[in-house]
Protein backbone atom coordinates (compact mmCIF):
# COMPACT_ATOMS: atom_id res chain seq x y z
CA UNK A 1 0.00 0.00 0.00
CA UNK A 2 1.36 3.18 -1.06
CA UNK A 3 0.18 6.64 0.50
CA UNK A 4 -2.40 6.47 3.22
CA UNK A 5 -5.58 5.28 2.05
CA UNK A 6 -7.34 7.69 4.45
CA UNK A 7 -5.83 10.59 2.44
CA UNK A 8 -8.81 9.66 -0.01
CA UNK A 9 -11.23 10.86 2.56
CA UNK A 10 -10.82 13.90 1.67
CA UNK A 11 -9.12 14.50 -1.81
CA UNK A 12 -7.43 17.81 -3.14
CA UNK A 13 -9.98 18.50 -5.93
CA UNK A 14 -9.97 21.23 -8.78
CA UNK A 15 -12.75 22.99 -8.33
CA UNK A 16 -14.39 26.76 -8.74
CA UNK A 17 -12.09 29.53 -8.34
CA UNK A 18 -13.06 33.18 -7.44
CA UNK A 19 -13.74 34.07 -11.49
CA UNK A 20 -16.54 31.50 -11.05
CA UNK A 21 -18.28 33.29 -7.89
CA UNK A 22 -20.96 35.03 -10.57
CA UNK A 23 -21.94 32.39 -12.11
CA UNK A 24 -22.45 30.75 -8.42
CA UNK A 25 -24.52 33.96 -7.76
CA UNK A 26 -26.49 33.32 -11.08
CA UNK A 27 -27.20 29.42 -10.08
CA UNK A 28 -28.18 30.27 -6.88
CA UNK A 29 -30.56 33.04 -7.60
CA UNK A 30 -32.35 30.74 -10.02
CA UNK A 31 -32.51 27.43 -7.43
CA UNK A 32 -34.00 30.06 -4.68
CA UNK A 33 -36.78 31.20 -7.69
CA UNK A 34 -37.09 27.53 -8.05
CA UNK A 35 -37.79 26.75 -4.25
CA UNK A 36 -39.81 29.75 -3.79
CA UNK A 37 -42.30 28.52 -6.67
CA UNK A 38 -42.83 24.83 -5.34
CA UNK A 39 -43.14 26.41 -1.76
CA UNK A 40 -45.75 28.52 -3.07
CA UNK A 41 -47.74 25.97 -5.02
CA UNK A 42 -47.32 23.65 -2.06
CA UNK A 43 -48.66 25.79 0.27
CA UNK A 44 -51.40 27.17 -1.96
CA UNK A 45 -52.22 23.37 -2.74
CA UNK A 46 -52.82 22.82 1.20
CA UNK A 47 -54.77 26.10 1.71
CA UNK A 48 -57.02 24.70 -1.46
CA UNK A 49 -57.44 21.40 -0.25
CA UNK A 50 -58.11 22.68 3.55
CA UNK A 51 -60.92 25.17 2.45
CA UNK A 52 -62.30 22.00 1.22
CA UNK A 53 -61.68 19.90 4.62
CA UNK A 54 -59.11 17.31 3.31
CA UNK A 55 -55.53 17.31 5.37
CA UNK A 56 -53.41 15.79 2.96
CA UNK A 57 -49.48 16.08 4.69
CA UNK A 58 -49.73 12.75 6.18
CA UNK A 59 -50.88 11.06 2.64
CA UNK A 60 -48.16 12.98 0.79
CA UNK A 61 -45.53 11.82 3.13
CA UNK A 62 -46.67 8.05 2.19
CA UNK A 63 -47.19 8.25 -1.55
CA UNK A 64 -45.75 6.43 -3.95
CA UNK A 65 -45.98 7.85 -7.48
CA UNK A 66 -47.07 5.41 -10.30
CA UNK A 67 -44.73 5.13 -13.00
CA UNK A 68 -46.27 7.88 -15.04
CA UNK A 69 -46.48 10.71 -12.55
CA UNK A 70 -42.53 8.82 -11.53
CA UNK A 71 -41.66 9.38 -15.07
CA UNK A 72 -42.96 13.13 -15.33
CA UNK A 73 -40.70 13.77 -11.46
CA UNK A 74 -37.74 12.82 -13.58
CA UNK A 75 -38.19 14.93 -16.21
CA UNK A 76 -38.47 17.97 -14.18
CA UNK A 77 -36.15 17.20 -11.65
CA UNK A 78 -33.93 16.80 -14.49
CA UNK A 79 -34.65 20.49 -16.21
CA UNK A 80 -34.08 21.75 -12.77
CA UNK A 81 -31.14 20.20 -11.56
CA UNK A 82 -29.81 21.40 -15.11
CA UNK A 83 -30.84 24.91 -15.41
CA UNK A 84 -28.85 25.36 -12.05
CA UNK A 85 -25.93 23.11 -13.13
CA UNK A 86 -25.66 24.89 -16.40
CA UNK A 87 -25.54 28.46 -15.15
CA UNK A 88 -22.88 27.10 -12.55
CA UNK A 89 -20.51 25.86 -15.58
CA UNK A 90 -21.26 29.32 -17.73
CA UNK A 91 -23.70 27.25 -19.82
CA UNK A 92 -26.74 29.29 -21.30
CA UNK A 93 -29.76 26.93 -21.04
CA UNK A 94 -33.05 28.90 -22.93
CA UNK A 95 -35.85 27.73 -21.22
CA UNK B 1 -34.72 -7.95 -2.15
CA UNK B 2 -37.97 -9.12 -0.42
CA UNK B 3 -40.56 -6.32 -1.21
CA UNK B 4 -40.89 -6.49 2.77
CA UNK B 5 -37.34 -5.58 3.14
CA UNK B 6 -37.73 -2.72 0.52
CA UNK B 7 -38.46 0.72 2.68
CA UNK B 8 -41.33 2.75 1.52
CA UNK B 9 -39.79 5.70 1.97
CA UNK B 10 -41.46 9.11 3.16
CA UNK B 11 -41.58 11.95 0.61
CA UNK B 12 -38.47 14.08 1.57
CA UNK B 13 -36.32 10.57 1.71
CA UNK B 14 -38.10 9.61 -1.36
CA UNK B 15 -37.54 12.97 -3.19
CA UNK B 16 -34.17 13.52 -2.20
CA UNK B 17 -33.51 10.32 -3.21
CA UNK B 18 -34.70 10.49 -6.76
CA UNK B 19 -33.02 13.92 -6.86
CA UNK B 20 -29.60 12.02 -6.75
CA UNK B 21 -30.59 9.36 -9.17
CA UNK B 22 -31.28 11.69 -11.48
CA UNK B 23 -27.79 13.22 -10.71
CA UNK B 24 -25.80 12.18 -13.64
CA UNK B 25 -28.72 13.32 -16.22
CA UNK B 26 -29.09 16.94 -14.55
CA UNK B 27 -25.27 17.06 -15.70
CA UNK B 28 -25.86 16.11 -18.57
CA UNK B 29 -24.99 19.51 -20.87
CA UNK B 30 -22.07 19.91 -18.49
CA UNK B 31 -20.86 17.19 -19.21
CA UNK B 32 -21.55 17.12 -22.77
CA UNK B 33 -19.24 20.54 -22.59
CA UNK B 34 -16.37 18.83 -20.88
CA UNK B 35 -16.25 16.57 -23.47
CA UNK B 36 -15.90 18.76 -25.93
CA UNK B 37 -12.92 20.42 -24.51
CA UNK B 38 -11.12 17.01 -23.62
CA UNK B 39 -11.66 16.02 -27.35
CA UNK B 40 -10.21 19.39 -27.97
CA UNK B 41 -7.22 18.76 -25.59
CA UNK B 42 -6.51 15.09 -26.14
CA UNK B 43 -6.57 14.70 -29.83
CA UNK B 44 -4.50 11.62 -29.23
CA UNK B 45 -4.17 9.73 -25.71
CA UNK B 46 -1.66 7.91 -26.65
CA UNK B 47 0.23 11.70 -26.26
CA UNK B 48 -0.94 11.98 -22.67
CA UNK B 49 2.12 10.72 -20.09
CA UNK B 50 2.46 7.63 -19.23
CA UNK B 51 2.99 8.43 -15.32
CA UNK B 52 -0.89 8.42 -13.78
CA UNK B 53 -0.10 11.48 -11.38
CA UNK B 54 1.85 13.87 -14.34
CA UNK B 55 -0.77 12.59 -16.78
CA UNK B 56 -3.58 13.94 -14.13
CA UNK B 57 -1.66 16.89 -13.14
CA UNK B 58 -1.58 17.71 -17.13
CA UNK B 59 -4.98 17.19 -17.57
CA UNK B 60 -5.89 18.85 -14.70
CA UNK B 61 -3.81 21.68 -15.72
CA UNK B 62 -5.52 22.08 -19.13
CA UNK B 63 -9.10 21.77 -17.87
CA UNK B 64 -8.62 23.61 -14.98
CA UNK B 65 -9.31 26.30 -17.69
CA UNK B 66 -12.68 25.28 -18.23
CA UNK B 67 -15.51 26.84 -16.38
CA UNK B 68 -17.94 24.23 -17.03
CA UNK B 69 -14.87 21.85 -16.09
CA UNK B 70 -14.67 23.56 -12.66
CA UNK B 71 -18.41 22.82 -12.22
CA UNK B 72 -18.94 19.33 -13.01
CA UNK B 73 -16.17 19.30 -9.93
CA UNK B 74 -17.76 21.17 -7.62
CA UNK B 75 -21.13 19.70 -8.52
CA UNK B 76 -19.61 16.10 -8.55
CA UNK B 77 -18.79 17.07 -4.65
CA UNK B 78 -21.59 17.30 -3.65
CA UNK B 79 -22.80 14.37 -4.87
CA UNK B 80 -20.17 12.23 -3.29
CA UNK B 81 -20.16 13.62 -0.07
CA UNK B 82 -24.00 13.63 0.09
CA UNK B 83 -25.24 10.55 -0.88
CA UNK B 84 -24.17 8.96 2.00
CA UNK B 85 -26.20 11.74 4.10
CA UNK B 86 -29.09 12.17 1.86
CA UNK B 87 -29.86 7.70 2.14
CA UNK B 88 -29.20 7.71 5.92
CA UNK B 89 -31.62 10.53 6.52
CA UNK B 90 -34.22 8.81 4.30
CA UNK B 91 -33.99 5.84 6.43
CA UNK B 92 -34.17 7.82 9.46
CA UNK B 93 -37.37 8.69 8.66
CA UNK B 94 -38.84 5.20 8.21
CA UNK B 95 -36.56 4.11 10.68
CA UNK B 96 -39.59 3.35 13.48
CA UNK B 97 -41.54 1.18 10.93
CA UNK B 98 -38.71 -0.65 9.55
CA UNK B 99 -36.55 -1.58 12.64
CA UNK B 100 -38.95 -4.39 13.53
CA UNK B 101 -38.66 -5.71 10.20
CA UNK B 102 -35.01 -5.76 10.15
CA UNK B 103 -34.81 -7.66 13.56
CA UNK B 104 -37.63 -9.90 12.69
CA UNK B 105 -34.79 -11.03 9.10
CA UNK B 106 -32.54 -11.82 11.74
CA UNK B 107 -33.91 -14.49 12.90
CA UNK B 108 -33.89 -17.84 10.71
CA UNK B 109 -31.59 -19.83 8.90
CA UNK B 110 -28.86 -17.74 8.15
CA UNK B 111 -26.12 -16.63 10.74
CA UNK B 112 -23.44 -14.51 11.29
CA UNK B 113 -20.49 -14.95 13.36
CA UNK B 114 -19.23 -10.78 14.43
CA UNK B 115 -15.48 -10.59 15.64
CA UNK B 116 -15.76 -6.83 17.06
CA UNK B 117 -12.01 -7.80 19.07
CA UNK B 118 -10.22 -9.02 15.88
CA UNK B 119 -8.38 -5.40 14.49
CA UNK B 120 -9.26 -4.47 11.43
CA UNK B 121 -6.46 -4.03 8.77
CA UNK B 122 -5.19 -0.89 7.93
CA UNK B 123 -5.96 -0.65 4.31
CA UNK B 124 -10.09 -0.55 5.39
CA UNK B 125 -10.09 0.51 8.87
CA UNK B 126 -11.10 4.56 8.65
CA UNK B 127 -11.44 4.68 5.37
CA UNK B 128 -14.80 6.32 3.75
CA UNK B 129 -15.10 3.98 0.87
CA UNK B 130 -17.01 5.80 -1.44
CA UNK B 131 -16.30 8.97 0.15
CA UNK B 132 -19.82 7.43 2.65
CA UNK B 133 -18.50 9.02 5.87
CA UNK B 134 -17.35 6.00 8.00
CA UNK B 135 -17.26 3.89 5.45
CA UNK B 136 -18.74 0.32 5.61
CA UNK B 137 -20.33 0.02 9.11
CA UNK B 138 -20.81 3.86 9.97
CA UNK B 139 -24.09 3.56 10.92
CA UNK B 140 -26.57 0.73 12.60
CA UNK B 141 -28.26 -0.30 9.33
CA UNK B 142 -25.26 0.82 7.27
CA UNK B 143 -25.69 -2.27 5.39
CA UNK B 144 -29.40 -2.09 5.07
CA UNK B 145 -28.93 1.66 4.01
CA UNK B 146 -26.37 0.74 1.44
CA UNK B 147 -28.62 -2.23 -0.36
CA UNK B 148 -31.90 -0.74 -0.42
CA UNK B 149 -31.40 2.85 -0.59
CA UNK B 150 -28.03 3.35 -2.25
CA UNK B 151 -27.56 -0.16 -4.28
CA UNK B 152 -31.31 -0.39 -5.36
CA UNK B 153 -32.31 3.08 -5.90
CA UNK B 154 -29.54 4.59 -6.60
CA UNK B 155 -26.77 2.32 -8.51
CA UNK B 156 -28.94 0.31 -10.21
CA UNK B 157 -31.18 2.92 -12.04
CA UNK B 158 -28.38 4.04 -14.08
CA UNK B 159 -25.46 1.04 -13.98
CA UNK B 160 -24.30 0.14 -17.23
CA UNK B 161 -25.35 -3.57 -17.58
CA UNK B 162 -27.71 -3.47 -14.54
CA UNK B 163 -25.72 -4.79 -11.38
CA UNK B 164 -28.02 -7.17 -10.51
CA UNK B 165 -28.12 -9.32 -14.06
CA UNK B 166 -24.35 -8.77 -14.37
CA UNK B 167 -23.93 -10.51 -11.37
CA UNK B 168 -26.61 -13.00 -12.30
CA UNK B 169 -24.56 -13.78 -15.57
CA UNK B 170 -21.30 -14.16 -13.85
CA UNK B 171 -23.01 -16.49 -11.33
CA UNK B 172 -23.79 -18.78 -14.16
CA UNK B 173 -20.00 -18.90 -15.85
CA UNK B 174 -18.27 -21.54 -13.24
CA UNK B 175 -17.83 -24.87 -15.20
CA UNK B 176 -20.02 -27.36 -13.18
CA UNK B 177 -23.57 -27.44 -13.11
CA UNK B 178 -23.81 -28.21 -8.97
CA UNK B 179 -21.71 -26.89 -6.19
CA UNK B 180 -21.92 -28.53 -3.13
CA UNK B 181 -20.24 -25.71 -0.92
CA UNK B 182 -19.37 -22.07 -1.76
CA UNK B 183 -16.92 -19.29 -0.30
CA UNK B 184 -18.24 -16.05 -1.33
CA UNK B 185 -15.60 -13.40 -0.34
CA UNK B 186 -16.22 -9.87 0.36
CA UNK B 187 -19.88 -10.73 0.45
CA UNK B 188 -21.18 -7.66 1.51
CA UNK B 189 -24.64 -7.43 1.29
CA UNK B 190 -25.35 -10.65 -0.57
CA UNK B 191 -25.94 -9.15 -4.06
CA UNK B 192 -23.90 -11.48 -5.00
CA UNK B 193 -24.28 -14.42 -3.06
CA UNK B 194 -27.89 -14.19 -3.87
CA UNK B 195 -26.74 -14.55 -7.75
CA UNK B 196 -24.90 -17.77 -6.10
CA UNK B 197 -27.82 -18.88 -4.48
CA UNK B 198 -30.07 -18.51 -7.34
CA UNK B 199 -28.30 -20.19 -10.04
CA UNK B 200 -26.77 -23.24 -7.26
CA UNK B 201 -30.26 -23.47 -5.23
CA UNK B 202 -28.89 -26.69 -3.07
CA UNK B 203 -25.46 -25.12 -2.83
CA UNK B 204 -24.35 -24.45 1.27
CA UNK B 205 -23.11 -20.72 1.16
CA UNK B 206 -20.67 -19.24 3.49
CA UNK B 207 -19.68 -15.72 3.08
CA UNK B 208 -16.86 -13.71 4.66
CA UNK B 209 -16.52 -9.63 4.78
CA UNK B 210 -14.64 -8.05 7.38
CA UNK B 211 -17.89 -5.14 7.54
CA UNK B 212 -20.37 -6.30 10.18
CA UNK B 213 -23.47 -4.26 8.89
CA UNK B 214 -23.13 -5.87 5.21
CA UNK B 215 -23.53 -9.45 6.55
CA UNK B 216 -26.00 -8.29 8.91
CA UNK B 217 -27.89 -7.49 5.70
CA UNK B 218 -27.20 -10.02 3.79
CA UNK B 219 -28.26 -12.17 6.64
CA UNK B 220 -31.35 -10.40 6.26
CA UNK B 221 -31.58 -11.11 2.60
CA UNK B 222 -30.83 -14.53 3.09
CA UNK B 223 -33.40 -14.96 5.52
CA UNK B 224 -36.38 -13.13 3.29
CA UNK B 225 -35.75 -15.68 0.87
CA UNK B 226 -35.00 -18.67 3.39
CA UNK B 227 -31.39 -19.52 2.05
CA UNK B 228 -29.25 -20.46 5.21
CA UNK B 229 -26.13 -18.42 4.58
CA UNK B 230 -23.69 -18.65 7.16
CA UNK B 231 -21.63 -15.03 7.27
CA UNK B 232 -18.69 -14.43 9.13
CA UNK B 233 -16.76 -11.12 10.01
CA UNK B 234 -13.35 -12.25 8.62
CA UNK B 235 -10.97 -11.15 6.05
CA UNK B 236 -10.75 -12.73 2.69
CA UNK B 237 -7.40 -13.54 2.70
CA UNK B 238 -7.84 -15.35 6.20
CA UNK B 239 -10.69 -16.86 6.53
CA UNK B 240 -10.16 -19.70 9.19
CA UNK B 241 -11.58 -22.07 7.58
CA UNK B 242 -10.21 -25.81 7.12
CA UNK B 243 -7.91 -26.90 3.84
CA UNK B 244 -9.69 -28.05 1.21
CA UNK B 245 -13.51 -27.13 2.66
CA UNK B 246 -14.81 -25.36 -0.50
CA UNK B 247 -16.11 -26.83 -3.96
CA UNK B 248 -16.18 -23.14 -5.63
CA UNK B 249 -14.63 -20.08 -4.20
CA UNK B 250 -16.25 -16.73 -5.49
CA UNK B 251 -15.45 -13.00 -5.31
CA UNK B 252 -17.75 -9.76 -6.42
CA UNK B 253 -16.14 -6.59 -7.27
CA UNK B 254 -13.72 -7.19 -4.04
CA UNK B 255 -10.30 -6.70 -5.47
CA UNK B 256 -10.52 -3.26 -6.32
CA UNK B 257 -10.92 -2.60 -2.68
CA UNK B 258 -7.95 -3.98 -1.31
CA UNK B 259 -4.10 -3.16 -1.67
CA UNK B 260 -1.81 -5.37 -4.30
CA UNK B 261 -0.67 -8.19 -1.53
CA UNK B 262 -4.00 -8.54 -0.06
CA UNK B 263 -5.14 -9.78 -3.69
CA UNK B 264 -2.30 -11.98 -3.79
CA UNK B 265 -3.06 -13.63 -0.29
CA UNK B 266 -6.31 -13.38 -0.92
CA UNK B 267 -5.81 -15.84 -4.55
CA UNK B 268 -3.41 -18.18 -2.18
CA UNK B 269 -6.34 -18.65 0.74
CA UNK B 270 -9.25 -19.19 -2.05
CA UNK B 271 -6.68 -22.32 -3.14
CA UNK B 272 -6.19 -23.53 0.26
CA UNK B 273 -9.92 -23.81 1.27
CA UNK B 274 -10.47 -25.31 -2.48
CA UNK B 275 -11.27 -28.76 -2.64
CA UNK B 276 -8.72 -30.25 -5.20
CA UNK B 277 -10.86 -30.27 -8.17
CA UNK B 278 -12.80 -27.12 -7.02
CA UNK B 279 -13.26 -24.59 -8.82
CA UNK B 280 -12.15 -20.19 -8.37
CA UNK B 281 -14.24 -17.31 -10.16
CA UNK B 282 -13.22 -13.58 -8.80
CA UNK B 283 -14.96 -10.74 -10.46
CA UNK B 284 -13.78 -6.99 -11.04
CA UNK B 285 -13.34 -3.77 -12.72
CA UNK B 286 -12.12 -3.00 -15.98
CA UNK B 287 -8.44 -4.00 -16.26
CA UNK B 288 -6.04 -0.36 -17.08
CA UNK B 289 -4.36 -2.31 -19.57
CA UNK B 290 -8.06 -2.91 -21.64
CA UNK B 291 -7.75 1.09 -21.54
CA UNK B 292 -6.96 3.99 -22.96
CA UNK B 293 -4.67 6.62 -21.47
CA UNK B 294 -7.50 8.84 -21.30
CA UNK B 295 -10.02 6.02 -20.17
CA UNK B 296 -7.49 5.20 -17.73
CA UNK B 297 -7.32 8.56 -16.57
CA UNK B 298 -11.09 8.82 -16.31
CA UNK B 299 -10.99 5.59 -14.30
CA UNK B 300 -8.52 7.01 -11.85
CA UNK B 301 -9.75 10.25 -11.63
CA UNK B 302 -13.09 8.27 -10.77
CA UNK B 303 -11.28 6.29 -8.05
CA UNK B 304 -9.22 9.78 -6.79
CA UNK B 305 -11.97 11.50 -6.16
CA UNK B 306 -14.86 8.50 -5.26
CA UNK B 307 -13.10 6.89 -1.89
CA UNK B 308 -11.32 3.94 -3.59
CA UNK B 309 -7.65 4.05 -2.73
CA UNK B 310 -6.71 0.58 -3.70
CA UNK B 311 -8.39 1.05 -7.08
CA UNK B 312 -5.15 1.85 -9.32
CA UNK B 313 -3.30 -0.67 -7.92
CA UNK B 314 -5.82 -3.00 -7.82
CA UNK B 315 -6.88 -2.45 -11.78
CA UNK B 316 -3.42 -2.22 -12.90
CA UNK B 317 -2.60 -5.93 -11.71
CA UNK B 318 -2.44 -8.82 -13.76
CA UNK B 319 -4.93 -10.99 -12.12
CA UNK B 320 -4.58 -14.03 -14.24
CA UNK B 321 -0.94 -14.35 -12.66
CA UNK B 322 -1.53 -13.79 -9.67
CA UNK B 323 -4.64 -16.90 -9.98
CA UNK B 324 -1.62 -19.07 -11.56
CA UNK B 325 0.86 -17.87 -9.10
CA UNK B 326 -1.14 -18.81 -6.64
CA UNK B 327 -1.78 -22.72 -7.84
CA UNK B 328 -4.87 -22.37 -10.12
CA UNK B 329 -4.76 -23.71 -13.38
CA UNK B 330 -6.37 -23.27 -16.37
CA UNK B 331 -6.60 -19.90 -15.88
CA UNK B 332 -8.90 -17.69 -17.82
CA UNK B 333 -9.43 -13.72 -17.95
CA UNK B 334 -12.26 -12.04 -19.93
CA UNK B 335 -13.39 -8.53 -19.94
CA UNK B 336 -17.03 -8.12 -20.75
CA UNK B 337 -18.24 -6.04 -23.71
CA UNK B 338 -18.81 -3.04 -23.93
CA UNK B 339 -17.44 -1.69 -21.11
CA UNK B 340 -14.71 -4.66 -20.62
CA UNK B 341 -16.51 -4.43 -17.25
CA UNK B 342 -16.70 -6.67 -15.35
CA UNK B 343 -13.36 -8.44 -15.59
CA UNK B 344 -13.72 -12.03 -14.55
CA UNK B 345 -11.03 -14.83 -13.58
CA UNK B 346 -11.76 -18.16 -13.33
CA UNK B 347 -9.43 -21.11 -12.13
CA UNK B 348 -9.23 -24.75 -11.05
CA UNK B 349 -7.56 -26.29 -8.32
CA UNK B 350 -5.53 -29.45 -10.05
CA UNK B 351 -7.25 -32.98 -8.34
C1 LIG C 1 -17.98 -3.57 -3.31
S1 LIG C 1 -18.28 -4.54 -1.93
C2 LIG C 1 -18.56 -6.16 -2.53
C3 LIG C 1 -19.84 -6.30 -3.24
C4 LIG C 1 -20.54 -7.62 -3.15
N1 LIG C 1 -19.69 -8.77 -3.42
C5 LIG C 1 -21.72 -7.56 -4.08
O1 LIG C 1 -21.90 -8.46 -4.91
O2 LIG C 1 -22.47 -6.61 -3.98
C6 LIG C 1 -16.72 -4.73 -1.18
C7 LIG C 1 -16.81 -5.39 0.17
O3 LIG C 1 -15.53 -5.92 0.45
C8 LIG C 1 -15.34 -5.85 1.84
N2 LIG C 1 -13.92 -6.06 2.09
C9 LIG C 1 -12.89 -5.20 1.92
N3 LIG C 1 -11.73 -5.81 2.19
C10 LIG C 1 -12.03 -7.10 2.51
C11 LIG C 1 -11.26 -8.24 2.86
N4 LIG C 1 -9.93 -8.20 2.94
N5 LIG C 1 -11.90 -9.40 3.13
C12 LIG C 1 -13.24 -9.47 3.05
N6 LIG C 1 -14.01 -8.44 2.72
C13 LIG C 1 -13.41 -7.26 2.45
C14 LIG C 1 -15.92 -4.52 2.21
O4 LIG C 1 -16.22 -4.47 3.58
C15 LIG C 1 -17.16 -4.47 1.32
O5 LIG C 1 -18.27 -4.98 1.98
Amino acid sequence: MSADPKSYNKPQRNMLLETDVNGLAQAVVTLTQEVWVLNDRQMVTEAVLAKHGIDIAEEIDTFTPDETLQSKLDERSRAIMQRVFNSLGGISSDE
Amino acid sequence: MSEELHARLRQRGRASVDFLANFGFGMSDLRDSVEEEIQRIVPDPDALPDDLDQRDARMQQSLGASQAYRATQAVGEWMATHHGLVAKHAFEEVREEMEPILKKFEQGGSTVEANPDKEAPAYWDGVDFHRTAGGWDEHDYQGYIHADIVHTRLVAKTFPGGIFAQRRMVAALPPKDHYDKIIDMGCSTGHFTRALQETYPDAEIYGVDLSLKTIQQAQRLGNANGWSWKLFQRPGEDTGFEDETFDLATSYILLHEIPADTIKALFKEAFRVLKPGGDMIMSDVTRYADLDKLAQWRADAGAKYGGEPHWRASASLDLAQIARDAGFVDVTAKAFDPFKYPYVVQGHKPE
